[in-house]
């Protein structure tokens, strides 16, 4: 039901947290959002995304080491988790399918013009 | 370097109400996150960055990060009240009449518990802004004079202010003497004072700060003068006043302090201050003025540190007076204590420095609105109860799915409180010009009712309980149903529980009523009589001048002038009006004393006046320097010193000291309020103590002849505004307070009869709705609208007339203690003015009943039984 689908920016998000192994936390997935799609993101926004994949156990979170920065608070480092990879491969099959059944000729004009 | 590192940091309250809201779990996480960007954004400026912080927090305010309520209980009471103030708005959206006459009728009866509370906070602050106020204190006499009549009042005497000098345990004394004041005059501009004489330590005992000026020697020396602010600023403007020369009155004084402007919230204020040793120093000689009987403007108030010490100064208190009380027997003063605190709130005294608010009438003014308030609340708890069948089911639901009867009984006034808080914005609305009103029947009487915190706070209070009050009787009895017995029919419940409360109740607000609305008629009844009375004299289009110290001669040759005046004469009171002055008189037998009432008069008086002079003649010119010889008096002074009418003439009456022979009797006439009876009196002449003109006048325009008077006024006297005014006004003033009453009282009743019959109508409609199926089978029988009216409203009537029996004889008794007792020359109370005010009663509740059970019996029966 619901959870096996994943919003757009659920994706953006949970494709972030895999690329960053073990590095993910909130403050760096929406720079790396913000520098791979150019597109200003809200922490608040990511904040509650987070969140909503947690609960849908897309992902898992444990807390960091402590330092200095941050007014001494620990990160929450974030990894994709089983089910989440699931639902990423899903989705990219989804597209790949869809992808594969376009007749070359849809995109030969826009392929011309490069 | 810690405030270095504190610089780096997003402000601490932010800081704390994420940590308040957000759920633990989340919280450190998200911390650190907005720390990280607070550490960036701290190159746009430390500013832009706290901004930012600050803006996140609040936008992380959200569902997910919200903390859940720890504790098990409370959430189930948060949902709890959450689904009591469901259920409450949504019972109160279906009865929308039920809900209408519950909150306008609390919303009415509370305005005025909402003027009552303004009052109560108001006085409640008088006189708590001095630094001492806990240890001041103030000398109380009684004075019982030979006839055992007391006067208890807020003055003493200068013989006990003295004597006072060699009693320890106080800090400071100052004596406070009345009347200062007068004209003042700098030379170049004239400005008329009020104020007091007050003694060296005045600042000592009271907070009131001197802005110029030493406190503790300002007052010390002979004609010192202390004025206000804004006295200094009418005066002077913006001209130091300090070490000025200054006339008041007829004495100089020099300004040694300006004072900030005294409070209003002080039960006595001044514009100046005038040394009391001026006043010492003057009447050092007068025998009358150190005699421990002259106890009527003076005031000693004194600031005692040690609340032992209260005590020991009244013993010592007790023994000045037992000592002085020997010499001046048959006389008796005792003096006591009275703390500050007790001052604007505490007993009724005579002679108060200024207005208070004594506790007796605060009583009045809270008891009346509270019988109303609880008028209000019978109708909430008569159709609450009314209505509760409608409800039992919910109630029965509750309780089987576990509601203990103390969370129905919560429901119920949870409830009962909405509706209160709902009248509550009601009544604001009528509060708002009711205190206008209010504010203008006061006149200015030292109350400005101001709207502050503490008030709308109290207000709330109130609102709730008010709500609490109304929902005790309907939640009790709803939070008692079994939910077996209710869940298993209707038919199971007793259907009339209560119904003999309901029954009280309505009895009750009908008396409350009747008794209030008797009241008014009666009041009315005796205000008029009160003021169209004869007086014994005429006062008719006779219109009093003060003279305000002008010469009297002068100002009575101007006025005559004027065309429309007829004749004037001059006095030094207006009869009835005002308090004449009373001194001791004495006949044959010199241990044999009376009180005597004594106007000055002019030769033209009586006969302005239409005074009957049933024996003698009337004065005689006379000039102003020649001895005084004769006196004219009423029957009533022959009577109390037992003088034959017949041969009264030119025996020798002994007044002040003085021998003066009767020339004339004069037919006995009231010369106070009717509430006090014929006294003996005194006609002397002595044009030094005329005080007024009176002025008969024969107009057909009396603004334009009025006009034309001050314009007379004007050329002698700028400085003080012409002041006069008709005889007859000046008496309906003299019963302001009975006006005013009447006014209250009537006011009140209109109140508690809308009340009354706004919960009569309630009911009227509960019972039509119950009975419509009965009402149509029986018009189907044949029964006639007249029938119907009668079956349904004749339950009501008798209520009615039970309301009825019981309030007439009650007002009867009320109005017999209250007034009768009090007023000499009462106008008899008749069975047509009680059967006047109980028709009115009568035909408001018939009215309400009538029209629905009317409305009822018109129904088209087919309408309400095509359902069966």
């Amino acid at each position: 039901m619901k959870g096996t689908n994943i919003g757009e920016f659920e994706e953006l998000v949970l494709l972030t947290i895999a690329s960053q192994i073990d590095q993910a936390y909130s403050v760096m997935i929406c720079d790396e959002i913000e520098r791979v799609t150019g597109r200003k993101v809200k922490l608040g926004v990511v904040h509650s995304v987070l969140n909503r994949l947690e609960e849908k156990d897309l992902i898992n979170s444990r807390l960091g080491e402590a330092t200095k920065a941050r007014g001494g608070r620990r990160k929450r480092f974030f990894e994709v988790s089983k089910a989440g990879k699931a639902a990423l491969i899903k989705a990219k099959e989804q597209r790949d399918q869809l992808w594969n059944t376009i007749p070359d000729v849809v995109f030969k004009e826009y392929f011309l013009q490069f | 370097m810690a405030s270095n590192q504190d610089h780096n940091q997003p402000p601490k309250w932010a800081n704390r109400l994420l940590e308040w809201y957000c759920r633990e779990d989340l919280l450190e996480d998200l911390q650190g996150d907005l720390h990280e960007y607070y550490d960036r954004n701290l190159k746009k400026g430390r500013r832009i960055a706290n901004l930012i912080f600050i803006i996140d927090v609040f936008k992380f305010f959200r569902s997910y990060t919200f903390r859940k309520l720890k504790n098990k209980y409370k959430m189930n009471s948060y949902m709890l009240f959450k689904n009591y103030f469901k259920t409450s708005v949504r019972s109160l959206a279906r009865n929308k009449l039920f809900s209408f006459i519950n909150i306008i009728g609390l919303a009415v009866a509370m305005s005025v518990g909402l003027l009552v509370i303004t009052m109560i906070v108001e006085s409640r602050g008088f006189d708590t802004f001095h630094e001492k106020g806990d240890h001041i204190y103030r000398v109380i006499n009684t004075r019982t004079d030979a006839r055992g009549d007391e006067f208890k009042m807020a003055t003493t005497s200068y013989f006990l202010s003295q004597k006072l000098e060699d009693v320890a345990g106080y800090e400071y004394k100052t004596t406070l003497y009345g009347g200062f004041g007068g004209d003042a005059d700098t030379g170049n501009k004239k400005l008329i004072i009020t104020g007091l004489w007050a003694s060296k330590d005045f600042f000592k005992v009271f907070s009131f700060p001197l802005i110029k000026g030493d406190p503790a020697t300002a007052l010390a020396e002979p004609n010192s003068l202390v004025i206000t602010e804004d006295t200094s600023y009418k005066l002077f403007g913006a001209e130091d006043p300090m070490g000025k020369l200054i006339t008041v009155g007829e004495r100089e004084f020099l300004i040694r302090g300006v004072a900030q402007n005294p409070p209003k919230n002080s039960h006595f204020t001044f514009e100046a201050l005038g040394s009391y040793v001026t006043k010492v120093n003057e009447n050092q000689s007068d025998p009358d003025w150190s005699a421990s009987t002259s106890m009527w403007i003076t005031y000693i108030y004194m600031t005692i540190p040690h609340k032992e010490d209260v005590n020991q100064i009244n013993h010592a208190l007790r023994q000045i007076c037992d000592t002085e009380n020997e010499i001046i027997a048959p006389l008796h003063i005792t003096s006591k204590l009275q703390p500050l605190d007790e001052i604007f709130n505490g007993a009724a005294l005579g002679n108060q420095l200024g207005p208070t608010l004594p506790s007796s009438a605060a009583l009045v003014f809270a008891i009346l609105p509270f019988i109303i308030l609880l008028t209000a609340c019978f109708n909430y708890t008569n159709l609450s109860i009314a209505r509760s069948l409608r409800r039992t089911t919910e109630v029965g639901v509750r309780k089987v799915i576990g509601a203990s009867r103390w969370n129905i009984f919560a429901q119920f006034v949870i409830e009962s409180i909405i509706i209160a808080l709902l009248a509550l914005l009601v009544s604001g609305i009528i509060y708002i010009p009711l205190r206008e009103q209010f504010l203008i029947l006061l006149d200015g009487d030292g109350l400005s009712l101001p709207i502050t915190w503490s008030v709308i706070g109290s207000f709330v209070l109130f609102a709730i309980f008010a709500g609490i009050l109304a929902s005790i009787i309907p939640a009790t009895t709803l939070s008692k149903f079994q939910a077996v017995a209710v869940l298993r029919g209707v038919s199971n419940v007793k259907l009339f529980a209560g119904l003999t409360l309901r029954k009280i109740l309505l009895i009750t607000q009908f008396s409350i009523s009747t008794i209030l609305i008797l009241g008014t008629l009666i009041l009315n009844k005796q205000y008029i009589h009160a003021t169209s009375y004869d007086l014994g004299f005429s006062t008719d289009q006779i219109l009093n001048i003060e003279l305000q110290g002008n010469n009297h001669n002068l100002m009575r040759d101007a006025f005559a002038t004027v065309p429309d005046v007829k004749s004037i004469s001059r006095s030094e009171h207006i009869l009835h009006s005002s308090m004449t002055h009373l001194k001791d008189g004495k006949y044959k037998d010199p241990l044999d004393s009376a009180q005597v009432h004594i106007n000055f008069i002019d030769e033209f008086y009586l006969s302005n006046h239409q005074f009957s002079l049933i024996a003698g003649e009337n004065f005689r010119y006379r000039p102003d320097s020649a001895e005084e010889q004769h006196v004219i008096v009423n029957e009533k002074l022959l009577e109390r010193f037992d003088i034959d009418p017949l041969n009264a003439l030119g025996e020798k009456i002994e007044l002040e000291d003085k021998k003066l022979a009767i020339l004339g009797v004069v037919k006995d006439f009231n010369h106070s309020t009717l509430d006090a009876p014929i006294e003996p009196f005194a006609f002397r002449y002595d044009p030094t103590k005329y005080r007024y003109l009176n002025l008969a006048i024969n107009a057909d325009d009396y603004i334009a002849t009025i006009d034309r008077l001050e314009a007379v006024w004007r050329n002698f006297d700028e400085l003080h505004p012409f002041s006069a005014t008709f005889y007859d006004d000046e008496i309906d003033r003299a019963y302001m307070m009975f006006s005013m009453l009447i006014k209250v009282v009537g006011f009140l009743a209109i109140l508690a009869i809308s009340i009354a019959a706004m919960g009569l109508l309630g009911m009227s409609v509960y019972a039509v709705e119950t009975r419509i199926k009965e009402i149509s089978i029986r018009k189907v029988m044949g029964a006639s609208v007249i029938k119907l009216v009668y079956l349904l409203s004749k339950g009501y009537i008798w209520l009615l007339v039970v309301a009825t029996i019981i309030s007439a004889p009650l007002t009867y008794f009320i109005i017999n203690e209250m007034i009768i007792s009090e007023f000499a020359y009462l106008a008899p109370m008749t069975v047509g003015d009680v059967l006047s005010g109980l028709i009115l009663v009568f035909m408001i509740g018939l009215v309400m009943i009538g029209f629905q059970t009317y409305r009822a019996a018109q129904t088209n029966p087919a309408e309400t039984l095509r359902n069966e």
